[in-house]
């Protein structure tokens, strides 16, 4: 597969500027390296509105799973939740988890560092 | 059986005129047939090897449109004879024809259409299945891959357009993994709650050969657990519920039918004597005959039963998503009550209306471990019988403000043509499809079928169009059944195309038109809601002729006293599709009708 010609990771992130006061989510998913796989995860935030401030995923060669890792600002957590309930019934999607996050350093641990992606 | 049934008998008319070129086939005397009869130690092309594991899996039927880069599976289709193709009028109507042969057999419906415009015709169908939990298994050929991505002729990224409204999809991009990706897909689709699954194959998977053994495929989903989480404790608790319930009500959803779970329903409200309402997928999922039965609820459903809900202390939701249609104001739905809710999808668990013992898993298994755990039925039966005697008066006093048919010695109404309809119905093998609009919620009213499986209609998605292809796959499924679509005039004119279908394959599916000459809900909800209507009015061709012109046989009623005897005759064509246009009265509002931000109680029973 296209994706397994890697190297040991590929870390992709994007950063946006957070305009909002909302409190932080952050959500890890972990899937099969499939076809299709990282666009449902993808697709199932944005159809809800959000896009997220951080977005990484990496990819294990060793067990061929994608790491994502996406924090987005929403007040509303009961859909947050949801969003959670859902990625977990995906086909591809081994796991699926929201980690709190109180502090905005608490964001900033948890992505690989930009600079990486050049390695 | 199989392995002689599987072995190409005759020689491809192509390859004894210097073979094919796109798809050589496999020769009986050199491919090695495993005992099995799915395996060839010689490669065979994507093509063989997609109608090969259709075969292992169980199809006999595919519902399916030709094109470029699926010409190699449409060559090789020759030799299965097992595979009974219905060349369709166009895509959506095949998977229209698959739905209603997947919810009435309960086994995936099979469509296979082309590239391009063949594959983005399937999405209406595709997200019909999908919020109806229906098991699809849809096949699209693509472009070859080093072309994907290039804007080729008839490219479509039809996992991207598809990816929101299936449960799962997948593209083939090697022909060693086809043999997997068509077990995923049939797993997939047919296992937890049953949905949609697309399979894109670009035209060089299809030529491409490899080695096949079906039996040896390994299925790798590590991450697709068909897990239940329901304990012990919830079964107590759920039987502590209703040792303490006065006013119970069960709701029950297409979930049940799904389930395979009518039995165990059936035995469940019998043993504590609870009332059932049910969802516009629910129907059939409980007898409409029995006494328990209160029949349709909803926005259009029955005044007792939507009250009931409304004033129950305990409600049991089963396998019913508790859309807005279902619930009015989902703020107000239910209030009184303590909300017991099972479903196999944890998604629809506490996703529009709270529950105080949200239950996930398999129906049935939920409800016969409960029917398992309490006490001997008849002591829990009579307990539960005096404890209910008044909630029952009240429901029987609620049940006498029913709306009733209007009946008129000279007028045609459409709930009269819809209550004789129902009327006619044969006693057994008889199943009811439906289009979308007024005359679903007719009908769905006045559903007398008692067994699940029997009553077909666009729930989720709410699909104009769908019944009329959905009865024909129905009746190519059951050839010797009574198929009737009930459809409005509006609905029919979006895929009237597959009369040609059906005449083509001698499917006698009757299509009973409620033709008022509007699309009556729209100038419904307009006149309620704006005072005025805006490009409701619709023309229609003359059906007895369309009827004809196809082949089929077409009857035009004008006058309630007429009814009865077409009916009949309609009924009885066992050769040809019918179409009856039964002519009633223009404007005629659905009731009861609860308003859009109303609560259920809240609904208006009549015009006034």
């Amino acid at each position: 597969m296209m994706m397994n010609s890697a190297t040991a990771a590929i870390p992709i992130n994007t950063t946006t500027t957070a305009t909002t006061t909302e409190p932080l989510n952050i959500v890890t998913c972990t899937l099969q390296a499939r076809m299709g796989g990282l666009d449902r995860v993808l697709g199932a935030v944005t159809h809800r509105g959000w896009i997220p401030t951080q977005l990484q995923s990496v990819l294990c060669t060793k067990t061929d799973t994608l790491s994502v890792t996406m924090a987005f600002h929403s007040a509303d957590y009961f859909s947050v939740q949801k969003l959670v309930k859902f990625l977990e019934k995906q086909v591809y999607v081994l796991s699926a988890s929201l980690v709190p996050a109180n502090k905005p350093s608490d964001e900033a641990t948890l992505f690989t560092p930009i600079k990486e992606r050049s390695a | 059986m199989m392995m002689a049934s599987l072995i190409p008998t005759t020689q491809p008319l192509n390859a004894a005129a210097g073979g094919s070129a796109v798809s050589p086939l496999p020769s009986a005397l050199t491919t090695q047939w495993s005992q099995s009869g799915l395996a060839s130690t010689d490669p065979i092309s994507g093509a063989h090897i997609l109608l090969r594991a259709l075969i292992a899996e169980g199809t006999d039927s595919i519902f399916g449109y030709p094109g470029g880069v699926i010409l190699p599976i449409y060559e090789a289709l020759v030799d299965y004879p097992q595979l009974k193709h219905y060349l369709v009028r166009h895509e959506q109507g095949a998977c229209h024809m698959a739905e209603g042969y997947a919810r009435t057999t309960g086994k995936a419906g099979v469509v296979l259409v082309t590239s391009g415009p063949g594959a983005t015709n399937i999405v209406t169908g595709v997200a019909d299945a999908y919020y109806d939990s229906t098991p699809l298994v849809v096949i699209t050929g693509n472009v070859p891959t080093a072309f994907l991505g290039q804007d080729a002729f008839q490219e479509a990224d039809i996992l991207a357009i598809t990816r929101p409204c299936t449960k799962h999809n997948i593209i083939v991009r090697d022909v060693s993994k086809l043999a997997e990706a068509i077990k995923e897909a049939f797993h997939v689709a047919t296992t937890g709650r049953p949905g949609p699954v697309v399979v894109d194959i670009p035209k060089d998977i299809i030529n491409a050969k490899t080695p096949f053994d079906y039996g040896q495929v390994q299925l790798d989903l590590p991450g697709y657990q068909l897990s239940e989480s329901y304990t012990a404790d919830d079964i107590d608790s759920i039987l502590s519920l209703l040792s303490q319930a006065e006013r119970p009500v069960i709701l029950s959803g297409g979930g049940v039918i799904n389930s395979e779970a009518s039995e165990a329903l059936l035995a469940f409200a019998e043993r504590f004597q609870i009332p059932v309402g049910l969802s516009l997928m629910g129907l059939g999922g409980f007898p409409t005959s029995h006494s328990l039965c209160m029949g349709f609820t909803g926005m259009h459903g029955h005044y007792w039963a939507n009250i009931a809900i409304a004033k129950a202390d305990v409600l049991l939701v089963i396998g019913n998503r508790l859309n807005d249609r279902q619930t009015g104001n989902a703020e107000r739905f239910a209030k009184q009550a303590k909300i017991i809710h099972i479903d196999l999808d944890p998604v629809n668990l506490n996703k529009n209306v709270a529950s105080c013992l949200p239950v996930q898993g398999d129906i049935k298994g939920v409800l016969q471990a409960i029917l398992a755990k309490s006490e001997s039925s008849m002591q829990v039966q009579a307990e539960s019988l005096s404890k209910r005697a008044d909630w029952f008066k009240q429901i029987a006093f609620w049940r006498e403000r029913r709306t009733e048919t209007p009946r008129h010695p000279d007028l045609l109404s459409p709930q009269y043509a819809i209550e004789r309809i129902f009327a006619n119905l044969p006693a057994e093998n008889a199943y009811v499809t439906t289009e979308v609009g007024q005359h679903q919620m007719w009908a769905a009213q006045r559903y007398n079928l008692d067994r699940p499986r029997t009553w077909i209609t666009s729930g989720g998605l709410g699909t104009m169009g769908f019944g009329f292809p959905a009865a024909i796959g129905i009746q190519a499924a059951f050839p010797d059944a009574c198929v009737v679509d009930i459809a409005g005039d509006g609905s029919f004119q979006m895929t009237l195309q597959e009369m040609a279908t059906a005449k083509e394959y001698k499917l006698p599916v009757k299509v009973a038109i409620i033709n008022n000459s509007y699309l009556g809900m729209i100038r419904q909800w307009q006149g309620k809601m704006y005072g005025r209507e805006s490009e409701a009015e619709m023309f229609s061709p003359d059906y007895e002729l369309f009827a004809q012109s196809f082949g089929g046989v077409g009857f035009t009623v004008k006058h309630p006293s007429e009814l009865d005897a077409v009916l009949q005759k309609a009924f009885a064509i066992n050769d040809r599709p019918v179409i009856i246009d039964i002519r009633v009265v223009e404007k005629v509002d659905v009731y009861p009708w609860v308003p859009s931000g109303a609560s259920n109680e809240e609904m208006l029973t009549d015009n006034a």
